[in-house]
């Protein structure tokens, strides 16, 4: 931390002005008096409207040598006798204290620091405002008032987003903040703070330290989006810093930022072979995101009818740097014709090696012809049971015809016969229902 | 000709009244040759759609050797019927040749080529869905998939039919009452029927 130090030496010269003073005979007879130096001190070194600050003010005894003076015969002491010191505050500031009173006698090359707590007011106007410090000497001293020059400057630390895009992939990026301190004094302990939801930011906060006047610094965060639903959503940052002892807040800054539903890991060049139910994927792998991609490993997701098939039921890549690809294979065994897709978990570590996974799904071909024979064979047991039961009736009103018929030709025959018949037909019906 | 669907008994009295001919039910057991043959195909065809390529070209060879037997099988299979049924009517004292035998109970092969063109769609749908690489899934995918019950129960009712068809061909060929000839064509019959369900596990599954 940096507070400008604002001095003003200035000697009170008693002594010489003496000639003004309303003992000016006496300095003529040759009287000696101390000669006090004041200068001061202003923490924060500027205000804001608001601010509650501490002005320091320094005496010092300017007068070397003993403290007793042996002048024309005449012992003189060159102690300074401070009665009183007190700050008077107008109308952009309000002086908290009191003041000092008998502050007490300071010897020759001695200093005494006085402070006084000031605060401008909320509606202190920018520029240049004076507190009136007067101080009250004894015995031989005189009095003194001084003007304390004070700034009061309203202007805010402001935060520039120099490389955030407007549109983002499910991906892992770097976005970097500035905040340009525009006071013209240091301010100290700046911390930024993102926010957004659905992003993580990683640091969540970010402490830049202390900017000096007309300085800028940077922060960098990651930003995870990898989970983010694609939607429309807002990202902002705040800034954080202390002026002085006074803890300030900057206007939030607001971007609209439009995620997008594609991870940053893309498969190209894909060529899906089968041998039996064994599927093997080969293709490549592209980093299309912003930032490398540590320890990429992907692998078949297994489930009860995709079981990842060795040597090649994981592969590994490394690392995938952003702008580049990597070849792969995988296999695995499907267990059904249901299954159009096979679906591929990619793990790998973001730059700040934090473990990511995603889920993909490779189409395995006839996508189109299983798709639709998918949905039919949901309902073609219905059809198939239904085609089966056509076929039952058609055949039993057939073979019922047939008997019906004979008994229509046969009408003439014996009673006995017609009854060996019937329970023929009977027999026979009976055994067609139970199938 | 088709009246031995709608009338059997009518179609075989009058038949019986006829000279022995070969000619229909010749055409019509080839015809049954073909479908089957043709059936095999098929259905040898989808499991190459199934298998690696090396082993496509040996189910090629398959396909061939599975149409011939089809063929033969079919003609195998008329002789079986007809012998079975000619040495259990004898039982009864059935009186007839077995030249006649065979020729009526050709006709009852009529049902068996709509239920063989049936089949083979069932069939092919059922195996379709079928990875042959791994046999040891293939019993459980077939087991679990309804289609191949659909196709077994589908199968019985058109056996049930040419049975019909052959009762009253035994009736006219070889002089029985029709609860003798129920009798013979009934016991093999339901014996093939038993052996299918219990094939096709239709009713434990």
């Amino acid at each position: 931390m940096k507070v400008k130090y604002i001095a003003r030496t200035f000697v009170a010269a008693f002594l010489v002005m003496a000639v003004l003073s309303p003992f000016a005979l006496a300095a003529t007879t040759g009287e000696v008096r101390p000669t006090v130096s004041l200068s001061y001190d202003i923490e924060p070194g500027v205000f804001m409207p608001g601010d509650a600050g501490t002005i320091t003010v320094t005496l010092q005894n300017m007068a070397t040598g003993g403290v007793y003076v042996t002048e024309d015969d005449e012992t003189l002491s060159m102690n300074a006798y401070i009665a009183s010191a007190t700050l008077g505050g107008n109308s952009n500031f309000e002086v908290l204290d009191s003041g000092h009173t008998n502050v007490g006698l300071l010897g020759p090359q001695d200093t005494i620091r006085l402070s006084f707590n000031v605060k401008a007011k909320e509606k202190a106007a920018t520029g240049t405002h004076f507190l009136n410090l007067q101080l009250v000497g004894g015995s031989n001293m005189y009095d003194l008032n001084y003007r304390i020059p004070v700034k009061v400057d309203d202007r805010d630390l402001q935060i520039i987003l120099s490389d955030v895009p407007s549109t983002m992939m499910n991906e892992i990026s770097t976005i970097s903040v500035e905040v340009v301190n525009r006071r013209p004094n240091t301010v100290t302990s700046v911390i930024v703070s993102p926010e957004g939801e659905g992003m993580v930011f990683t640091p969540s906060e970010y402490f830049i330290g202390s900017i000096p006047a007309g300085n800028k610094s940077t922060a960098t965060f990651t930003l995870n989006t990898m989970y983010s639903s694609p939607e429309k959503r807002d990202m902002s940052f705040n800034v954080s810093y202390f002026n002085g002892d006074n803890l300030r807040q900057t206007g939030k800054v607001t971007r609209q930022v439009e995620v997008i539903g594609q991870h940053s890991l893309i498969f190209t060049s894909l060529d899906v072979s089968k041998a039996g139910n064994r599927y093997t994927v080969a293709g490549d792998l592209n980093n299309f995101g912003t930032t490398d991609a540590k320890n990429v490993i992907i692998s078949i997701a297994g489930s009860d009818k995709v079981i990842p098939a060795q040597p090649y039921a994981r592969y590994y890549i490394g690392t995938l740097e952003t702008d580049d690809f990597s070849s792969f294979e995988l296999s695995a065994q499907v267990l059904s014709s249901d299954i159009t897709e096979i679906p591929i978990t990619i793990e790998f570590r973001d730059p700040n090696s934090a473990y990511m996974s995603i889920r993909e799904n490779i189409s395995i071909g006839n996508s189109i012809n299983s798709a639709s024979l998918s949905e039919e064979e949901k309902s073609s047991p219905t059809i198939l049971w239904a085609v089966a039961g056509i076929v039952a009736i058609g055949i039993a009103a057939l073979i019922y015809n047939s008997w019906k018929k004979r008994r229509e030709d046969e009408g003439s025959l014996r009673p006995e016969e017609k009854e060996e018949e019937e329970e023929e037909e009977e027999e026979d019906e009976d055994g067609i229902p139970d199938y | 000709m088709l009246e031995v669907l709608t009338d059997p008994n009518g179609f075989f009295k009058r038949k019986s009244n006829e000279e022995t001919e070969f000619k229909t039910p010749l055409a019509i057991i080839l015809i049954m040759a073909i479908v089957g043959a043709i059936t095999a195909v098929v259905v040898v065809q989808q499991m190459m759609g199934a298998l690696p390529e090396e082993a496509a070209t040996f189910a090629g060879i398959g396909a061939v050797v599975g149409a011939i037997f089809a063929v033969i099988g079919t003609f195998i299979m008329w002789g079986v019927y007809g012998a079975i049924f000619y040495v259990i009517s004898m039982l009864f004292k059935g009186e007839g040749s077995f030249k006649r035998v065979m020729e009526f109970i050709s006709y009852g092969f009529i049902p068996s080529i709509i239920s063989s063109i049936v089949s083979a769609i069932y069939t092919s749908r059922a195996y379709s869905n079928i990875d042959f690489s791994n046999p040891e899934l293939i019993q459980d995918a077939l087991l679990s998939d309804p289609t191949l019950r659909i196709a077994g129960i589908v199968g019985i009712l058109f056996m049930l039919w040419s049975a019909n068809i052959w009762i009253f061909a035994l009736v006219h060929s070889r002089g029985l009452s029709v609860k003798n000839a129920a009798i013979t064509v009934g016991v093999p019959v339901l014996l093939y029927i038993i052996y299918t369900i219990y094939q096709l596990k239709i009713l434990g599954a």
